[in-house]
């Protein structure tokens, strides 16, 4: 998504003043309301919301490319689906700490994701030709996890309960355990998308997003700004497709690599705002609400949530180009022409 | 090697590429002329499917035979979809259009699910039993059948784009569409037109394989990443060779199932894919 | 009444204003010719006639209609047509297909290839290299086959964007001499060009702009020995 005026230009070497922007307090104050959610009552809800949280984590991991890069990733399954595997086996197979497998994915999916940028930029693989070509790479890995035999192939990779397990074990007697480890993955990876943003690399990816062949005469060197942004995006996302396999304890090639998880990691962080800090969380928390209310009073039809949010996508595109959150820039901008900004 | 199953391999492939061309000319000629990848070209090859079946359903003449149905109904979906849904937002030169078709692609599929539900529906033609043999191998005489019908929609095209006014203007909007318009050249219905091209051909692969696969909300799924990768091959655009490059995705999956157990034959395809992507972008066709 | 009149004409494109005030007038059988620097808005100045560039305001009269409101390709439809910069031929289209696309609104398929007949008569090059892509001709023949596709409209009027940009100075002459061509048929001719001198030449009167407006105009003899035109324009 491209969105005008919320971004500096070009790269600079001054660096502007920090100050923390309205997103960030609401940011903030949303994350610590989740954290105190479940002591309030009501349990029911908690896994759905654990889910979504996981959820808000990937789509901001995806976010750092797909929002600040200007690229268009659309198989962000690869990921998701390689921190789940990485942290299924290492727990299963060697009864090591998931998140050990957490960290193991991580390093998996980073290069691979530098390994596929490096050539996509060297082979000037860009547009939508980007977006296929991502998506390629996720099919690749579905199959590829779906015929071999160390994957468990399509029957996947059981997460066994543990006796006596703690934290170290990600699993918790107490449900609101994983929730509150959702709420941190989900914070780190708004911290992380935000770091990048304000860094000197995601001023150059900005710079490359708005004119990519202005930018690199400018001196920004477009190779490596994507590659990094690549690597680190997918590495914040196999973090959640750990937490996720290791949450529902189970993970199969068509939870981790099927085309749909690509199109919702993306959906959720398009819907928000791909550009904001708040973008992804408010993406997953709407797209999951959506999802329980129209069970809830239209649960004859499974599919009416997805219908709803076919239409909301369509409707977004032509009013809100700017996800959810393009509200809240409004609203920032109120903000900053108040503290009359650098 | 067994000869028979060589055969039967590369002929049975050869059958699915035609399938696989079809739907991938639609969608390289609506990337060529309105330089959109139409995400939603999948929910069109699904409508194709069930409308076949419905219709089956009603009237009970024959798949194939509805199958020309089918084009109708996608000539007319493509055509609401640009005017309604696309037109305004390709003014803007952003992401708008695929966001569009994102939506479009998860709310039909939602539709046909909420209408349809998920057991899985089939469709047969008078022809779903009797089968022809070359040399030693046996086929399904319904699988030449869609053989022949994708190549004859996929030379109607051709011809439609080569010699008709039609056409002409299509091609001229794929080219320059500026100019175009100062020829007295109506973009925006040409551009209806094209999407309402593609959605056909894409509705008409739907219709095709209604009669092959049991049809349920995620039976395009595999249609339509092929018709990418077949769409790529051929240098997006270029719709000879968007259908030869379906016809040898085709191939090359019937000879990988040859050496590689299950469904490895389709890493293959996706293998090849990326290695156009990254080597030839421009496809088959050879470019100076 | 003149074929074509412009007036109080006011451009932008996307806030940023390219044509302050342009007001000008073509009658049939004329040649008239807009001078002056790069990025004055002599082309956006056509683009607007020709509806191309719909933020505009003021008023463009053509054969005695308001244009504000038509679509750009009823314009060409009404006699208007544009041959724009750099020529923009069908690259991957037959030099017939491209003059058929000139043609596209004829009212029957004889009229049609009599007006292509008449193109080949017209510019025989066309004729030989009629079965070639566009693209794969020289800058030339691709002016040649610009001016005729405009030409298979049957127009009242035919807008030329530095028509002689690129071109050697042989052809240069050659692309003159098919303007007069166009007049010589009746029709009326706008004619942008930086090459003003021989622009000044063919030209019956001469609009002269800078950054957007019109700050001179006349006929062109008068244009032509104007000082200030003699040291920008033609270099004397």
């Amino acid at each position: 998504m491209t969105t005008q005026a919320t971004t500096s230009p070009a790269p600079r070497r001054v660096r502007p003043r920090r100050r923390p922007s309205l997103g960030i307090i609401v940011g903030i104050a949303v994350l610590a309301a989740l954290a105190l959610a479940p002591l309030t009552g009501s349990r029911h809800s908690l896994g759905i919301w654990t889910v979504a949280l996981i959820f808000a984590g990937v789509s901001s991991g995806w976010a750092i490319a797909g929002g600040l890069s200007g690229l268009i990733p659309l198989g962000h399954a690869a990921f998701f689906g390689i921190g789940g595997y990485a942290s299924a086996v290492v727990f299963a197979k060697y009864d090591l700490s998931p998140w050990l497998g957490i960290v193991v994915g991580m390093v998996i999916a980073a290069a691979l994701a530098w390994l596929m940028t490096v050539l996509a930029v060297r082979f000037k693989v860009r547009g939508p030709y980007f977006a296929l070509y991502t998506l390629a790479w996720a099919e690749m890995l579905r199959i590829l996890a779906s015929n071999l035999d160390y994957l468990g192939k399509t029957n996947g990779v059981l997460v066994p309960y543990k006796v006596d397990a703690g934290p170290a074990d990600l699993q918790f007697s107490d449900p609101r355990g994983f929730y509150l480890v959702a709420v941190g993955y989900a914070a780190l990876a708004m911290i992380v998308f935000l770091l990048v943003k304000r860094s000197p690399l995601g001023w150059r990816l900005s710079a490359i997003r708005g004119d990519e062949p202005t930018a690199a005469a400018s001196g920004v060197d477009v190779a490596r700004s994507l590659t990094r942004t690549m690597a680190l995006s997918a590495a914040m996302t196999a973090i959640g497709g750990g937490l996720y396999a290791q949450y529902i304890q189970y993970i199969d090639p068509e939870l981790a690599f099927n085309v749909s998880v690509s199109i919702d990691i993306a959906v959720r962080a398009i819907l928000g705002g791909a550009v904001l800090v708040l973008g992804p969380l408010l993406g997953s928390v709407a797209m999951t609400s959506v999802t329980e209310l129209t069970q809830k009073y239209m649960d004859a039809l499974p599919s009416a949530s997805l219908l709803v949010l076919g239409l909301a996508i369509i409707a977004l595109a032509h009013w809100f180009p700017t996800g959810i959150g393009g509200l809240g820039v409004r609203l920032k901008r109120i903000w900053s022409r108040r503290s009359d900004r650098v | 090697m067994d000869w028979r199953l060589v055969l039967q391999s590369v002929i049975g492939g050869l059958f699915n590429g035609s399938l696989y061309g079809v739907a991938a000319v639609g969608l390289a000629l609506v990337f060529g002329v309105a330089k959109i990848v139409n995400l939603a070209h999948g929910a069109f090859i699904l409508l194709g499917m069930y409308l076949v079946y419905v219709l089956h359903d009603w009237t009970s003449l024959d798949p194939f035979l509805l199958a020309f149905a089918a084009i109708l109904g996608g000539l007319a979906v493509g055509w609401l979809v640009q005017r309604g849904l696309l037109a305004r937002l390709m003014a803007t030169g952003q992401d708008g259009p695929l966001l569009v078709t994102l939506g479009l692609w998860i709310a039909i599929e939602a539709v046909c699910a909420m209408v349809f539900g998920s057991n899985p529906k089939t469709v047969e033609s008078s022809l779903s039993d009797a089968t022809f043999s070359i040399g030693p191998a046996n086929f399904y005489w319904s699988r030449l059948v869609v053989l022949a019908l994708a190549v004859a929609f996929t030379v109607g095209l051709h011809w439609l784009l080569q010699h008709t006014d039609l056409g002409r203007g299509i091609r001229a909007v794929s080219q320059d569409t500026t100019a175009a318009q100062l020829m007295g050249l109506s973009v925006g219905g040409l551009l209806a037109a094209t999407m309402a091209l593609g959605a056909a051909a894409a509705f008409f692969a739907g219709a095709l394989s209604a009669t092959l696969v049991p049809i349920t909300p995620g039976a395009a799924t595999n249609l339509l990443l092929m018709s990418f990768v077949a769409a790529v091959l051929g240098g997006l655009g270029n719709i000879k060779g968007a259908f030869v490059g379906g016809v040898l995705i085709g191939v090359v999956e019937g000879v990988g199932s040859l050496f590689l157990p299950g469904t490895m034959k389709v890493f293959i395809v996706f293998l090849v894919f990326i290695g156009f992507l990254l080597f030839r972008p421009e496809g088959l066709r050879r470019r100076a | 009444m003149p074929l074509l009149e412009v007036s109080a004409l006011r451009v932008s494109y996307g806030g940023v204003v390219a044509v302050h005030d342009v007001s000008l007038s073509v009658e049939r059988g004329e040649i008239v010719c807009l001078l002056g620097a790069n990025g004055a808005g002599k082309s956006s100045t056509l683009m607007a006639i020709s509806g191309v560039l719909p933020d505009r305001e003021g008023t463009v009269t053509f054969d005695g209609r308001e244009l504000a409101r038509v679509a750009s390709h009823e314009i060409a439809r009404l006699g208007l047509v544009q041959v724009p910069e750099g020529r923009r031929v069908f690259p991957e289209m037959t030099v017939a297909e491209n003059l058929q696309i000139g043609g596209i609104r004829a009212p029957s398929a004889q009229v049609r290839t009599q007006r292509m007949e008449r193109s080949y008569e017209m510019f025989p090059r066309l004729l030989e290299r009629r079965d070639q892509l566009a693209g794969s001709l020289s800058g030339g023949e691709q002016q040649m086959l610009a001016v005729a596709r405009a030409l298979m409209s049957d127009p009242a009027l035919v807008m030329l964007d530095e028509p002689s940009l690129g071109l050697s100075p042989a052809l240069v002459e050659a692309t003159f001499d098919t303007v007069r061509q166009v007049r010589e048929a009746g029709l009326g001719v706008l004619l942008v060009e930086q090459n003003a001198g021989e622009a000044l030449e063919v030209s019956d009167r001469a609009y002269v702009m800078e950054n957007g407006r019109v700050v001179l105009s006349g006929p062109a003899s008068q244009i032509r020995n104007d000082p200030q035109v003699k040291s920008a324009y033609l270099g004397l």
